[in-house]
């Protein structure tokens, strides 16, 4: 130890001695095969969705030597429903962890760079004096530009619920210490906006099994690659006779298991739903009882502005969100209720009405069903045809899918979200859902993603708690029962409106809970204000059809004060420091202006991670994380499957690495003792008053749980127990207890019930063990209104901007160009097979089993134009950036068109420089939009989502070729 | 015993493996577990692969096994050599002067080939390009030429016999101790299974996981695939669903069985497949993947498997019982591996003396 130069990379693990003749076959008996010491439970805490995939994990001589699902998910036990078991869960990636934990690119000793940033030159430092140098550096930053500086950027690798990184533990630095710490689901861009415009939420997930039940699949999405453990239900169904559309511009794997192929035309999908909605209605497959029921399609609209009648309108004074539809029996608009989804008398889908507002004028009101009407006038199969290059047959034949009493599923991951007129997209297809009744049954849905509720008892919330909170023996029970408190008073005291939907309460006491714990800011602005954005942005977005730049619709937003805004990291607070876990921004961000203008501005840069990612390459100081079969804790839990599983200390810390929490107390703690030195006793920051001498005291909840391996496992069964007082965990065998004794046993537990975290309040379901799970059974079987504007599942979007922009209903908008409309090709992404995001990308193993470097697909006759043959080095480029990758050629991809799957580190690539370079990612203005009832920004919900789906390029063979 | 089990080798029973090529994604969940289980530290084992999942139409691996014909691929340009990857050298240089790949050891060139080289290319012209997958691994013969062929040379050079066929269930396997690295079963093995363990001088191949398989527990790679698509059991135990796919609904079927080794890897034919469209997206009545393709694979046999699997999918739309449906459905996985158990084990354990061939 000390200033010499510690090289990276190095293999010397150790192992157990194994018999050469290991899988000699003939000589079983002789074979070392069985010879292990002991098994553990093990799952992978990685940001895959669902995960949680049940592993036993064997070891022999203190090391992991193999592991193997275990196949012990229960059979489901609904009386109403036969569907397969989910055995046995799991994929390819998670077979190997116990190669890839002992991949050279773990991080393994605290380390600091010695030369220039990205110079390979690292020297090995103790803990003791690795928190010494950061805790001094820490305070200096604080001390000199304020604590605003410090910028907290985690994702949800690593991301044990307790113990892990990103969401467990990353924002408390953040929060205890006053930086602002990002949104995760911004950052990421894995919002589902045009279901959110329509549900009011994006995250109505159904159990995994309830894909078996649907007659109709629609696939969005490229499932054979993204959901490995859980596409069996999708196929099985087909074995029911379901059939399965794919909507897709390429062929892609998953096409080729679908009975129907739909290419469509680059982001032409509104086209072909609309036109769908046309057939269903000229045909008359439609439920109009649900429409009436459910939908916006009966509110009355007045005519001379295209937004819903309101009683501001009529009534002087009047509450401007009292929506109004036509009775049948009169002809004159009458109050919808708004605590109920009960009809108050006979609407009128198809009427029209007159009425006098305020001023005295007479004014005509339609429905927004007659506006749909007129919309889809515009989706005759022929124009559909000129629009989306589906032919009128396939148009009819996804049609007739379609029609009830088909139970139709849309399956989309997270790629709709991530065009720039997705949802434009999201919500046609939501159209045709609603018209068909296929919401809120069985087999019927469509999806986002969901997890996390044990969050709610995790260090960023509980630190940030009140000090009566921290005081008392059960700091984690007091905290939930905080936000129980606060569900009852956002919806009687705060907002002033009983007649709220829990899920609407649910989400305003959790953006109240969370402002308490001072973590949360949606980055949108962080990339305009000090990455540069603003202008790449309006240069690189070449949108006609657009009514106003995004600089435009920002400052409006701003100027507002509208809360997709209002958490902003303040423009006077230019970034200082930077802490890095559970992420790797310099692979996930969109464009290369961030690592260009971010870089340079910091002046601390640290990384908590298990392996050498780039990111990691690139900062100041790396800290070693401990792996997933190191320390006992869970995965989070998704609704999807509702299982959480276990993983256990199967083997120490490898090295020196820690739990991702103890590095985050660490860190907390160094820097309370070095901004004492410097004579800090407290400082504020915003609203809150920031105590130094509390900051260990927080972080560790009061002092309860320390920075050991021993605290840390009360701790998860401290937090299990929280959770499961309280109705929200439950064994196997259905004990309301929980504990860390009792998973260890049966290496899972159920989630239950309704825990009040905005996503689950998403669902609208209860969460019932052994039975099939599907969303929004609140609205149809009880009537209970929905999280949006005006209550009910939202056709229209009345909201200024859009109407202004033509989209209060949906419509098709041709894309716009990004990145330069000279390049004609455009580029695809999505979810990769061969990792999760780059968490394994650069294991040995998975390396082995494609090319062992990145690669884009190019189709094969243009490839050949352009002198290209397969494995060759193409240079792909376009106005705002270039990079260098392989090439592999196909029949399956569009001529026009380039798709590399994503999360290749960037130093798979010559120059380091991957496609994420090239992607200036502009949000689409609109989602700027504030000031409407649901258009208010929470944590995951509502903030502009960079697109980076479809941008353009062109490509060339590259000079470089190895 | 079904008819295919009557050659020279016969077992007295015979286990077999049956792949559901309509719901396999290609995900190599298989050759990963394989790897995971018995490709582990020991001499020589890192590029030696017992299953692994190609796509179809492509070369495969070996490369271009299915027209080799029977002989000796060569490692470097058949299998791709050994891969070897730079990582400490781009750890440890500044950012962007080297970057992540791999060369093949032999040659210290960037390696040209490997074992999922063709991944997703597949046959066709746009929009009518397809593909499916395919996982391969030791057929396990019935008339086994490996085997064969390594009694021939043995008994020429007056050595014990490495390779045999157990008795009790059929598994095919090769004893290391006593493999004299002569390759005959290679060059005799039309599927090109067999691969040499370049520091150990033997060769390895799949056991089914015999040690698994003498406790009673599934092979490893059939438990671990995620979407459900393989089948293991005996062939003749009428309750076993394998015996059921292959001899009852004659949907399972053999790869290339004008090889006439007698395979005891059976496959389900991809039946749910997309029509071929015209460039304006009109749809053809033909399926995009070619039946001439299956006919070749899987022989005449296909015709009738397809036209089984599809009327019994077209019945249970209309609501009629199918059991063939149920069991590509699995409704309870552990009924795929009918007696064997599919989880994971407890103990270590004593394995009891396998009885003899």
């Amino acid at each position: 130890m000390g200033n010499e130069v510690t090289k990276l990379g190095e293999k010397d693990y150790v192992m157990p001695e194994i018999d050469p003749s290991r899988n000699c076959g003939v000589r079983s008996k002789d074979d070392d095969y069985w010879d292990f010491d002991e098994w553990k439970w093990g799952t992978h805490r990685v940001n895959c969705y669902p995960g949680s995939c049940p592993f036993r994990v064997y070891v022999k001589g203190g090391k992991v030597v193999r592991e193997e699902l275990s196949c012990t998910y229960q059979a489901f036990d609904d009386p109403d429903f036969k569907v397969p078991d989910y055995n046995p869960r799991g994929c390819q990636k998670g077979l190997q962890h116990s190669k890839a934990m002992y991949n050279p690119d773990r991080v393994r000793w605290p380390m600091k760079r010695v030369g220039e940033r990205g110079s390979g030159q690292w020297e090995r430092l103790s803990w003791d004096q690795a928190m010494d140098e950061i805790g001094e550096q820490l305070a200096e930053i604080i001390d000199k530009y304020g604590a605003e500086t410090l910028i907290d950027d985690h994702a949800p690798e690593g991301s044990g619920v307790v113990r892990g990184a990103g969401e467990a533990s990353a924002p408390a630095l953040a929060g205890v210490l006053g930086g602002t710490s990002f949104d995760l689901n911004f950052l990421i861009g894995d919002f589902n906006v045009g279901q959110y415009l329509t549900f009011g939420v994006f995250q109505a997930v159904s159990g995994i099994e309830n894909w078996f039940l649907a007659d109709t699949i629609i696939w969005m999405s490229n499932p054979v690659y993204a959901n490995i453990p859980d596409i069996h239900y999708m196929l099985e169904a087909r074995y029911r006779g379901a059939k399965i559309v794919s909507v897709c511009p390429d062929k892609n794997p998953s096409a080729m298991m679908a009975d129907r192929w739909v290419p469509i035309d680059w982001s032409a999908d509104p086209a072909l739903w609309l036109g769908v909605c046309k057939i269903l209605i000229d045909n008359d497959w439609v439920d109009e009882e649900f429409m009436t029921e459910q939908t916006d399609l009966p509110i009355a609209v007045r005519t001379d502005d295209n937004r819903y009648l309101r009683e501001s309108d009529i009534v002087e004074g009047g509450n401007d969100e009292q929506f109004y539809a036509i009775d049948a029996s009169t002809g004159q608009v009458g109050q919808i209720p708004t605590g109920t989804l009960e009809p108050a008398f006979g609407y009128d889908l198809k009427g029209t009405s007159k009425v006098t507002l305020v001023d005295g004028t007479e004014i005509e009101v339609t429905t927004v069903y007659n506006l749909l009407l007129e919309r889809l006038q515009d989706y005759t199969p022929d124009e559909v045809h000129r629009m989306s290059n589906v032919s009128p047959d396939l148009l009819m034949e996804v049609a007739e899918l379609c029609k009830p009493p088909n139970r139709v599923f849309v399956f989309t991951n997270w790629n709709t979200g991530k065009l720039y007129h997705g949802d434009l997209v999201e919500r046609s297809y939501c159209y045709m859902l609603a018209l068909t009744g296929n919401i809120g049954k069985p087999g019927s849905g469509t999806r986002g993603w969901n997890a996390g509720f044990e969050f709610l008892t995790a260090m960023p919330i509980v630190a940030g708690m009140p000090k009566e909170i921290l005081e008392d023996p059960d700091p984690m029970g007091k905290t939930l029962q905080l936000l129980l408190m606060l569900i009852e008073d956002y919806r009687e005291r705060m907002k002033m409106d009983p007649s709220m939907p829990l899920t609407e309460a649910v989400f305003g006491a959790f953006r109240e809970l969370m402002r308490m714990a001072g973590v949360l800011a949606p980055p949108t602005f962080f990339w305009m204000n000090h990455a540069g954005y603003r202008d790449v942005w309006d240069e690189q977005l070449d949108d006609p059809n657009a009514p106003r730049k995004i600089s435009e619709y920002a400052d409006a937003a701003e100027e507002a004060g509208w809360s997709t805004t209002e958490e902003v990291p303040k423009r006077e607070f230019p970034p200082k420091m930077m802490f890095v876990s559970g992420s790797n921004p310099l692979r996930r961000h969109r464009g290369r202006s961030y690592f260009e203008n971010v870089w340079p501005q910091l002046e601390l840069i640290v990384t908590a991670d298990t392996r050498w990612s780039t990111t990691a390459l690139m900062s100041d100081y790396v800290l070693p994380a401990a792996s997933y079969y190191e320390y006992a804790d869970s995965k989070y839990v998704s609704p999807h499957t509702r299982f959480m599983a276990f993983t256990d200390q199967s083997v120490p810390y490898l090295e020196e690495s820690l739990s991702d929490r103890s590095i985050v107390v660490k860190m907390i703690t160094a820097a309370e003792k070095h901004l004492k030195k410097r004579g800090i006793e407290s400082y504020v920051v915003g609203d809150r008053e920031i105590v130094v001498d509390e900051m260990e005291w927080r972080a560790t909840m009061g002092g309860k749980y320390a920075a050991t391996n021993e605290d840390e496992e009360r701790m998860v069964n401290d937090a299990w127990g929280a959770l499961s007082k309280l109705g929200w965990l439950e064994s196997l065998e259905h004990d309301p207890d929980v504990t860390l004794d009792q998973m260890r046993k049966d290496g899972m537990a159920w989630a239950t019930g309704r825990p009040p975290w905005h996503s689950i309040a998403a669902i609208n379901s209860d969460m019932a063990p052994g039975e099939v799970l599907y969303p929004f059974r609140d609205q149809i079987e009880q009537k209970i209104p929905w999280k949006t504007t005006t209550r009910r599942m939202q056709m229209m979007i009345d909201h200024p901007w859009f109407v202004e922009a033509d989209e209060h209903i949906a419509r098709y908008k041709e894309p716009p160009a990004i990145g330069g409309r000279k390049h004609e090709v455009r580029l695809t992404s999505g979810h990769v097979r061969w990792s999760i995001h780059a968490i394994w990308h650069t294991s040995e193993q998975m390396m082995k089993l494609h090319r062992g470097e990145p690669f884009c697909f190019l189709n094969e006759t243009e490839a050949a134009k352009k002198g290209i043959e397969d494995h060759d080095y193409v240079r792909v480029f376009n106005d705002y950036s270039e990079f260098i990758v392989r090439a592999k050629l196909s029949s399956c991809v569009r001529p026009d068109q380039l798709v590399i799957y994503h999360a290749w580190e960037p130093y798979q690539h010559p120059n380091w420089q991957s496609q994420d370079r090239l992607l200036p990612g502009p949000p689409k203005g609109l989602h700027f939009a504030g000031g409407y009832r649901h258009f208010e920004y929470s944590l995951w919900n509502w903030a502009p989502s960079q697109s980076d789906r479809q941008t353009n390029v062109s490509y060339e063979k590259a000079a470089f070729q190895g | 015993m079904p008819e295919n089990g009557n050659g020279s080798n016969a077992s007295q029973r015979q286990l077999a493996m049956v792949f559901n090529l309509d719901k396999c994604i290609g995900c190599q969940g298989c050759t990963v577990s394989c790897r995971t289980h018995w490709k582990v530290d020991r001499p020589g084992a890192d590029h030696i692969y017992n299953i692994w999942c190609e796509t179809k139409p492509g070369e495969g691996w070996p490369k271009g096994w299915m027209d080799i014909g029977r002989k000796k691929p060569d490692w470097v340009r058949d299998y791709g050599g050994s891969w070897k990857f730079n990582i400490e050298e781009v750890f440890n240089s500044p950012a962007g002067q080297e970057y992540l790949h791999p060369v093949a050891e032999e040659t210290g060139e960037p390696v040209k080939y490997g074992p999922v080289w063709d991944e997703d290319r597949g046959g066709g012209e746009w929009p009518n390009g397809y593909f499916f997958y395919m996982p391969r691994m030791c057929n396990h013969c019935t008339d086994a030429p490996c085997i064969t062929a390594c009694e021939e040379y043995c008994t020429r050079h007056d050595k014990p016999v490495a390779m045999t066929k157990r008795a009790s269930d059929g598994i095919v396997s090769i004893d290391p101790d006593k493999c004299l690295d002569c390759h005959m079963c290679i060059a005799a093995c039309p599927y090109q299974i067999p691969m040499e363990n370049l520091e150990t001088k033997s060769y390895e191949m799949c056991d089914l996981c015999v040690s698994r398989v003498d406790k009673d527990f599934a092979p490893v790679c059939a438990k671990s695939c995620p979407a459900r698509a393989m089948y293991f059991g005996y062939l003749d135990d009428p309750d076993s669903y394998v015996s059921k796919l292959v001899n009852e609904y004659k949907v399972a079927l053999p790869l290339r069985p004008d090889f006439e080794t007698g395979p005891n890897v059976f496959y389900i034919p991809p039946f749910i497949r997309p029509n071929k469209i015209t460039l304006d997206h009109e749809i053809l009545p033909d399926k995009d993947l070619p039946i001439e393709l299956l006919r070749e694979y899987f022989g005449p046999g296909v015709d009738q498997a397809l036209d089984t699997l599809n009327e019994h999918r077209e019945a249970a739309r209309n609501g009629e019982e199918s059991e063939l449906m149920d069991m590509l459905i699995i409704y309870s996985f552990a009924d795929a591996f009918t007696p064997f158990d599919v989880i994971a084990p407890l103990e270590p354990v004593q394995v009891e003396a396998a009885d003899g061939q």
